[in-house]
């Protein structure tokens, strides 16, 4: 089985695991970012 | 007009404005705060721009593109690598190492780990890598300047050369960050204008996987058409550990603003990156294997072939001036580096201040300047006598940072307890052993050739730091403070009851 001509696996690997990374590593500034501003520690 | 009149024209213009850039920055350049970390006062959409240009050098392109047309699939974990390398750098070390505002690495290795011997050790390893990692950008500017200006390989690396080393001279770091800029801008157009040229050629991304499949069977999977995955795995890790050791990006992280625009430059980054490179080189890939796959000798010239080949000399000659500045933005932000791992790190740092020598800032600008030249030169000597491939000197580069670094950084920032005698028996023997390997590997030996460099020196520099931080003391509470909040908390009410 082929999505836009990717075997699954790679499909994975090109198109929803880069984003998946990506997308957390957002997350996980932002949730840094507002716990900072609701404690009031200055950077 | 002929590609190499248009060509030259082009590439007239985008060194005339990198010569402007340099000129200008060289007049905002007054200590070591604005020479090397441009006054610390980067904002987060030039800080994005400049991480990616530094990234993604010449070579990611050119042998992104090679290496994507010879084996396929393979060319996609390289990414994911770069993603979870740089979710190391955002979660263990942005923040601490933007608040201890240094200039370098070996800042921080000299500085956390109490050594001086660790610091002028780190620095070597960082000029020596620059130097490998030069000699790798500086063959795609000779090889891509061939083809641009129809000039010989060995004008083409003086000319390439020549206008980097002078720029970086005068202008500094903020000039490495501006021109970064502007080239960020150059590469996206030079890749940009070929999608029209290639969809009418081999059609969109759906019919060029079906093309690229039936010429090379096994081209889409993630292993390629010739690679097993335990080969695949081991190159996996030592470009994880090396994106999370990248010395262009860690720097970058001094200069910014403040932690929040250190931190969200990241993730932006691997964005642009994966949008840009992994899916970029994957269709040129694809392209270049079913396009002129029989008229290249070596993989590398697959993407200077298949642009003078495929679309009109005037976007050809667009297209090469973008890999030429991806290149030249990587080279100037690694000349920077070994110009502050010699000035900064060996000369005041190791030398001159611990023996009570106190020279001015000029003193140390000017030394910069003399190392930025001389590495040039070596660099450009090295490069036309190298018969390595791009990505192997590249690779190379990279373990030798990846592991000197990469676990008294990850271990340094995160353990207390980390001590200096494991730290340095880590940074030394891992980049002892991957030295070793890396002549065997030269030599051909056999058995040396089934692994990496890096993999036995990462091996090495893990057993060593473990090992021994359980059987040494940890360093004073004075040198954690820098990088634990609560000894330095610790240290002041201390210093505070005592007086």
């Amino acid at each position: 089985m082929k999505i836009i001509g990717l075997p699954l696996t790679s499909f994975f690997l090109l198109i929803v695991l880069p984003w998946i990374l990506v997308l957390g590593q957002f997350y996980y500034c932002w949730r840094i970012y507002k716990q900072n501003r609701m404690t009031g520690r200055g950077e | 007009m002929s590609l190499s009149e248009i060509g030259m024209a082009i590439f007239l213009g985008y060194l005339g404005l990198m010569v402007l850039i340099g000129i200008v920055c060289a007049r905002y350049q007054k200590n070591m705060d604005s020479f090397w970390v441009a006054g610390r006062n980067i904002g987060l959409p030039i800080m994005v721009m400049a991480m990616m240009a530094s990234v993604m050098h010449g070579g990611a392109i050119l042998s992104g593109v090679a290496l994507a047309a010879k084996d396929g699939g393979v060319a996609i974990l390289p990414f994911i690598s770069m993603a979870l390398g740089t979710l190391i750098v955002l979660v263990y070390f942005a923040e601490k190492l933007r608040l201890m505002a240094g200039y370098t690495l070996p800042d921080y290795m000299g500085e956390r780990f109490n050594s001086r011997f660790l610091r002028g050790y780190s620095a070597f390893i960082v000029a020596l890598s620059s130097i490998i990692y030069l000699i790798a950008q500086v063959r795609v500017m000779g090889f891509v300047l061939q083809q641009l200006l129809g000039v010989s390989f060995t004008t083409g690396l003086l000319l390439g050369t020549a206008i980097f080393v002078f720029y970086v001279t005068f202008g500094g770091f903020l000039a490495v960050v501006w021109t970064d800029v502007a080239q960020f801008w150059f590469m996206w157009l030079g890749l940009l204008v070929l999608v029209p040229g290639l969809y009418h050629l081999v059609g969109g991304w759906s019919e060029v996987l079906a093309k690229v499949e039936q010429v090379a069977p096994g081209w889409t999977s993630p292993t390629g058409v010739s690679w097993s995955w335990t080969y695949l795995v081991s190159w996996y890790v030592v470009w994880l550990v090396a994106y999370a050791t990248r010395v262009e990006l860690v720097t970058k992280i001094y200069a910014a603003r403040d932690v929040n625009v250190a931190r969200f430059a990241l993730p932006l980054n691997v964005a642009m990156i994966i949008l840009f490179l992994l899916y970029g080189n994957f269709y040129l890939g694809a392209a270049a294997r079913v396009l002129v796959w029989d008229q290249i000798s070596s993989p590398d010239q697959a993407f200077p072939v298949l642009v003078t080949t495929t679309v009109s000399p005037f976007l050809a000659a667009v297209a090469l001036t973008g890999i030429i500045s991806a290149g030249m933005s990587t080279t100037s932000s690694l000349l920077i580096i070994a110009g502050a791992s010699i000035a900064h790190d060996l000369l005041r740092k190791c030398y001159y201040e611990p023996n009570g020598v106190f020279k001015s800032e000029t003193f140390y600008l000017r030394i910069s300047r003399i190392t930025i030249l001389i590495v040039g030169v070596v660099a450009f000597l090295g490069a036309l006598r190298t018969p390595e491939l791009i990505l192997v000197l590249v690779s190379y580069a990279v373990a030798f940072l990846g592991v000197t670094f990469f676990f008294p950084l990850l271990f340094g920032l995160k353990w207390k307890r980390v001590s200096r005698e494991a730290a340095i028996a880590s940074a030394v023997g891992g980049s002892v052993v991957t030295g070793i390997w890396t002549v065997l590997n030269l030599m051909k030996v056999p058995w040396a050739t089934q692994l990496h460099p890096a993999l036995p020196g990462l091996a090495v520099a893990l057993v060593f730091i473990v090992v021994l931080t359980r059987y040494t003391q940890p360093v004073p509470r004075t040198c954690l403070a820098k990088f634990f909040p609560e000894e330095a908390r610790l240290v002041s009410s201390v210093s505070a009851s005592e007086s």
